[in-house]
């Protein structure tokens, strides 16, 4: 089952088209990676899901209801951290969670219990400091809370990780994937490697277009065609005299060099792996290293955007 | 209607901790205080000073003195102040983005609108009554009377101003998310509103009134009811205020 449907939805901001024609469907219990470079559109998107931006046309379901502007009816089912969530800065995180339970109509008991389980999930659960004292990434953190507070079965985050240090990333990637399984995620980023780390399902937008869909897995396979080998020697004359040999040059315009290292693309790996070898051999010239590199969500988002 | 009364309670604990509600109640009890003590004092002042030979004849102060003051003061400051303390009661939220994650739990944009103006309305109520209390009890020990009327009824004029400011307030916070465009907003209100008093034939019915003519009331040179036309305009103008701001603020793309 679908737990977001959006079907041909368009939206432009005077004349700039930021979102063309755009269908996407995000199945329950996934992470479901949002990806696009900076201005791509994922923050519109995102802000019409959740219906504080008006769309021009097209259709956004959540659960099956459709989502209308201003009204703020589906949004039971979702959770929602900003990109830069802002908090009242002169209540303490209790009181906060407090007040957005209240708004989600939970009832005192439940608001204690859960608030204090998201907040030492999230790791702030000994802080009792007022939140206009927080670090960028303890509000990152404090956001997300929020956003579990009414344990949402959407839970839409937009650029979670952007701001923050490597070891911010990395905690609040943590989050992200120990709640799943109870909450489907949908999450903006353009750091690839994020993408890689944690989701299980991915679309690329460009210029208001999707441009890339599908499950990591099958992304890779099927953009996996040009395999990639790289070859490390210890010198540059051992890489020079490995790439004069007569059957390397054969496939040279497959091959590219840098520093000490040569980088072969085929879509026959296999064959020109036992090329390589037979050279190894013959020419008594080894390498440092040699490796098979899978084909990255950079690469695939590179050739995507292009 | 819960999730009014619960973000009603925010804007509550809100006033309270950022100290705004505890501002005006101190300010309005120091005008309180004021208006009757500074009635007494300065004709006294104003005998004590050397006058090299002039003669001021000063008259009695009396409790006309001290509710002159009353009025002057709240009409031409301490409203002010109310409007500057609240000026960006709801651009302030749009522009820091605090609003995003209480609408996006599901709070209508309706409850968000009624229960700022109820908060507002509620600490101008309490304050303004307040200082009200203290002018009347000081004003009795320390004045003669004077036979003044409608006391009451005066200040219950200039209260409903009050309110009628605050809808538009809340309305241009709506229309522009600024605070200073509010603050313009707000006074280019009132201002227009007191260039049409201005006008023999509408005067009556413009709600200027309700905060000029309270002394003439109170020394019974106008009636109570002559109040009634301006009343009604400024509860309408409340309500229309109101009514607006709910529909912008529900079309506003956040």
């Amino acid at each position: 089952m679908n737990i977001l449907s959006i079907n041909n939805l368009n939206k432009s901001f005077g004349d700039k088209k930021v979102i063309d024609n755009m269908t996407l469907n995000v199945p329950e219990g996934c992470i479901y990676g949002f990806l696009g470079a900076n201005g791509a559109g994922k923050t519109t998107t995102m802000k019409m899901i959740l219906g504080l931006i008006k769309k021009d046309s097209g259709e956004i379901k959540i659960c099956g209801e459709t989502v209308s502007f201003g009204q703020n009816k589906t949004n039971q089912y979702v959770g929602y951290l900003p990109d830069v969530p802002a908090f009242y800065k002169y209540m303490r995180p209790m009181e906060y969670l407090k007040l957005c339970g209240e708004l989600t109509s939970l009832d005192s008991k439940t608001i204690k219990e859960r608030s204090e389980e998201l907040l030492s999930l999230v790791g702030l659960g000994k802080e009792d400091k007022k939140i206009g004292s927080f670090s960028r990434g303890m509000k990152q953190r404090l956001g997300i809370a929020q956003a579990l507070i009414n344990q949402p079965k959407l839970l839409i985050c937009d650029e979670p990780t952007s701001a923050l240090d490597p070891i911010g990333r990395k905690e609040i990637l943590d989050i992200l994937v120990s709640v799943k399984g109870k909450t489907t995620i949908v999450f903006s980023t353009h750091i690839l490697s994020d993408v890689e780390k944690i989701c299980d399902h991915v679309s690329v937008l460009n210029n208001g277009k999707i441009v890339l869909d599908g499950t990591l897995a099958d992304l890779k396979k099927q953009n996996g065609r040009h395999d990639v080998l790289e070859i490390s020697f210890i010198s540059q004359g051992d890489m020079i005299s490995f790439f004069n040999n007569k059957r390397i040059l054969s496939i040279q315009n497959q091959i590219t060099s840098k520093d000490n290292t040569l980088v072969i693309t085929s879509n026959k790996l296999n064959e020109i792996q036992k090329t390589i070898y037979d050279v190894f051999i013959s020419t008594g010239i080894f390498p440092t290293k040699i490796e098979v590199l899978e084909p990255t969500m950079e690469s695939l988002f590179m050739e995507v955007v292009k | 209607m819960k999730n009014y009364l619960v973000f009603l309670k925010k804007e509550f604990v809100e006033s309270l901790r950022n100290y705004k509600f505890l501002i005006l109640l101190v300010l309005f009890i120091m005008f309180g205080v004021s208006n009757p003590v500074m009635a007494k004092l300065l004709p006294k002042m104003l005998g004590s000073m050397d006058m090299q030979g002039m003669t001021i004849v000063i008259p009695e102060p009396s409790a006309l003195d001290s509710w002159t003051q009353f009025y002057k003061n709240m009409s031409q400051m301490q409203i002010i102040i109310l409007v500057i303390v609240f000026s960006g009661t709801i651009a302030t939220e749009l522009s820091k983005g605090t609003l995003v994650n209480i609408l996006t739990k599901g709070v209508s944009r309706t409850s968000v609108v009624l229960a700022k103006f109820t908060s507002i309305s509620l600490v101008w109520t309490a304050c303004y009554w307040l200082c009200f209390g203290i002018t009347t009890v000081l004003t009795g020990i320390l004045l003669p009377s004077g036979g003044l009327t409608s006391l009451v009824f005066s200040a219950f004029g200039l209260w409903i101003f009050g309110i009628m400011i605050i809808s538009v307030l809340i309305l241009f916070n709506c229309l522009t998310g600024n605070i200073f465009a509010s603050l313009l907003g707000t006074g280019g209100f009132a201002v227009t509103l007191s260039l049409l008093s201005m006008i023999a034939k509408i005067k009556d019915y413009i709600p200027t009134i309700l905060s000029t003519a309270n002394l003439q009331i109170i020394q019974g040179e106008l009636k109570p009811m002559e109040f009634v036309p301006a009343t009604v305009i400024a509860c309408g103008v409340t309500i229309v205020s109101i009514i607006s701001a709910i529909s912008i603020f529900r079309k506003k793309q956040l």
